[in-house]
């Protein structure tokens, strides 16, 4: 049996972004672990155990993925697709967490499959209340898929 | 000589009857006279020919119908002759009709001949005459028009070609000779189809067709030909039939206009129009990406200061917590600014989707809400009914939402603020306004107010970005209206929108500056 796998990973290229999401989840006293991916290749091997993750239980998803969507070398859009294309991470709870709020990424994002689109605001009284709702709904209030999720039907 | 006498007297005199009544009843005038120029028979005809009846004319001298300068030649023929054996003569050339006087006194052309008999030892001289003057005037007719045909053949300023009906070319003038640069004997020994550039051809021979079943009365297409030279003409071809009296197909006229000029001009602008399009998308998407990429320091700017100032506060004087105030008030207000650009690049792309829209029930809404957040400030609303137009709701609602959220604004310290939504007639244009009762501004500043980042009223009492209009004015210029403003300081303030393009005007990129701003319209403030 997998073991339940708490992590939050945070795909992120900005480290100055990546910082305050970090800041803002310990503000807002979340203590799950956060794995960082700096690029959309780090975000893949995490996920698929592959890399320096290889021998990682790909059947233990992290609970929640937060992602940017301008990455380098792999773009989130595609991290987001394979993501949804593997079995064993197609129910993973993804947010897309972005500066962008161009139509074309939202539409885009919740076609492959986002289960959430947060524009990161400017002013950091909103970003930290935005993360610590997020946060909040998707680590507390919503019951996440079970680990060894297969299609039911 | 024997008199003649019984049957043979009889029969004489019938034939003479008989003659006598073909020469009253002939169509050509028919005068004799003896050998010292006296008439002796002048028949109806010459009666209605020379306008004198024969009454007045018979026993006269012939030289009453002859004008005066040619009678003595014309005596001097007679004479001549006379003198011959012949029996007949033609009178007249073709070239030089012989003229003859009427009783008035006027001149005409006339066709004669003229033939001698001998009655009773004297001479008897018969002129027939057949009055020319109708058929000269039907050729000289002719002529002027086969003139003035070969004129406006020879001298048109567009090519003109008859072709005939397998698309030989019969007859071309030398503007068309010109166009393809051709000579025109090597072109005579072509066909149109010959020249014709084969992506043309087909549409062509398919309208000739439809000419000769007579479908249609002519055509008229733009084509190219090639020219000797094997380089490319573009022509404006208009073609027509013309038929034999039975209805047969004869030939075809063609005119050929060079257009090759026009063709280039328009390719130049499409080209030119396309890349300043592409120059704008880019533009637009750059800006966007831009103000985007502005976002995450700006954050990190923002954030790092509250974290200074959260954790090291303690450590800090108030002037200093103050100055990590100001910090991150300017970031934020950074941020706002940003947002404004993102969104008046937004409102640049994407298409119009224009769709019925009821603006008095949607200015209401937005009215309710913004009113909604001001506490305890008192309104007087007056939004007019049937306010209905068809534009882009999406777009119409960031119009209203700026030009309300401004009267919103603006009539702070007013009491009651008063906000009015109508619609007017200007220039037989329908237009929209919003007017309050706020501070208001002097006309002069007024066209400044559309450019973005232009706020007119600095300061922590009227908090904006300065965006808002130039945003208005970007939706009201996708829609091809117009936004103008009228105010008075201390009186309050009336913005004016279209949303239709001016009926009968050509939007130009020069003059849209200026129908933006007023259109020379000043308020009297």
């Amino acid at each position: 049996m997998t073991e339940k796998n708490h992590c939050i990973l945070l795909v992120e290229d900005r480290m100055d972004d990546a910082d305050l999401v970090i800041e803002a989840l310990r503000t807002n006293r979340i203590a799950n672990e956060i794995v960082h991916a700096k690029d959309g290749e780090e975000a893949r091997d995490y996920m698929f155990g592959l890399g320096p993750h290889t021998g990682r239980d790909v059947c233990a998803p992290p609970q929640l993925v937060l992602l940017d969507l301008k990455l380098p070398k792999i773009d989130g859009l595609d991290v987001l697709r394979r993501i949804r294309a593997d079995e064993r991470t197609r129910m993973t709870p993804v947010v897309v967490l972005t500066s962008s709020a161009e139509e074309e990424d939202v539409i885009r994002s919740y076609g492959l499959g986002a289960n959430s689109f947060v524009r990161k605001p400017v002013a950091y009284d909103e970003f930290l209340k935005a993360v610590r709702t997020l946060a909040m709904y998707w680590l507390i209030v919503n019951e996440p898929p079970p680990n060894d999720a297969k299609v039911a039907a | 000589m024997t008199a003649p006498e019984g049957a043979e007297l009889t029969a004489i005199r019938e034939n003479e009857a008989r003659l006598a009544g073909i020469i009253a009843s002939a169509m050509v005038a028919v005068i004799s006279t003896d050998e010292s120029r006296r008439i002796v028979l002048f028949n109806h005809a010459a009666e209605v020919m020379f306008g004198v009846p024969a009454s007045a004319a018979l026993g006269r001298s012939i030289d009453g119908f002859i004008p005066a300068r040619f009678r003595a030649s014309h005596a001097r023929h007679m004479r001549e002759f006379a003198a011959t054996s012949a029996t007949t003569r033609n009178m007249a050339t073709d070239r030089r009709p012989l003229l003859a006087l009427r009783a008035d006194g006027t001149e005409f052309p006339v066709e004669a001949t003229i033939s001698q008999t001998e009655v009773g030892g004297r001479k008897v001289l018969t002129a027939m005459l057949r009055d020319q003057s109708a058929r000269l005037a039907t050729e000289a007719a002719l002529r002027a028009s086969e003139q003035r045909f070969r004129a406006t053949f020879e001298q048109a300023a567009v090519g003109i070609a008859h072709v005939a009906l397998d698309g030989r070319w019969l007859l071309v003038n030398d503007r068309l000779l010109e166009i393809v640069g051709f000579g025109r004997d090597e072109l005579l020994a072509l066909t149109f189809q010959d020249i014709t550039h084969p992506d043309d051809l087909a549409a062509d021979v398919e309208q000739v067709g439809r000419l000769i079943t007579g479908e249609l009365a002519t055509y008229e297409m733009e084509k190219r030909y090639f020219r000797r030279d094997r380089s490319l003409v573009w022509v404006n071809l208009t073609v027509s039939l013309v038929r034999h009296d039975d209805g047969t197909p004869a030939y075809f006229i063609s005119v050929i206009e060079d257009v090759s000029r026009r063709r280039r001009v328009e390719e130049e602008l499409r080209l030119a129009n396309e890349a300043l399009m592409r120059a704008n998308a880019e533009l637009a998407a750059t800006t966007y990406a831009m103000a985007h990429d502005l976002r995450s320091p700006l954050r990190a700017i923002d954030a790092y200061s509250h974290i200074i100032a959260d954790e090291y506060g303690t450590q800090l004087n108030a002037r200093g917590r103050h100055q990590f105030e100001r910090i991150r008030s300017n970031a934020q207000r950074m941020g706002q600014l940003i947002d404004g650009l993102l969104a008046l690049a937004r409102l640049s792309r994407g298409d119009l989707n224009p769709e019925r829209l009821d603006m008095s029930a949607m200015a209401r809404r937005i009215l309710d809400e913004l009113i909604a957040v001001e506490g305890d400030r008192r309104f007087e609303t007056r939004v007019a009914e049937g306010l209905v137009t068809v534009a882009d709701a999406r777009f119409v609602r960031i119009v209203l939402e700026n030009l309300l959220g401004n009267a919103v604004k603006f009539t702070r310290g007013r009491d009651p603020a008063m906000i009015e939504v109508g619609s007017t007639t200007i220039d037989s244009e329908m237009a929209y306004y919003v007017r309050d009762n706020g501070i208001g501004f002097s006309s002069e500043h007024a066209p400044q107010l559309f450019r973005p980042f232009h706020r007119l009223h600095e300061g922590a009492d009227f908090e904006g970005t300065g965006i808002g209009l130039a945003t208005v004015r970007r939706v009201i210029e996708r829609h091809g209206g117009r936004v103008w403003a009228e105010a008075k300081p201390a009186v309050g303030a009336t913005f004016f929108f279209t949303l239709t393009p001016r009926s009968g005007q050509n939007r130009r990129s020069d003059d849209r500056e200026e129908s933006l701003h007023f259109a020379g319209r000043r308020s009297d403030g």
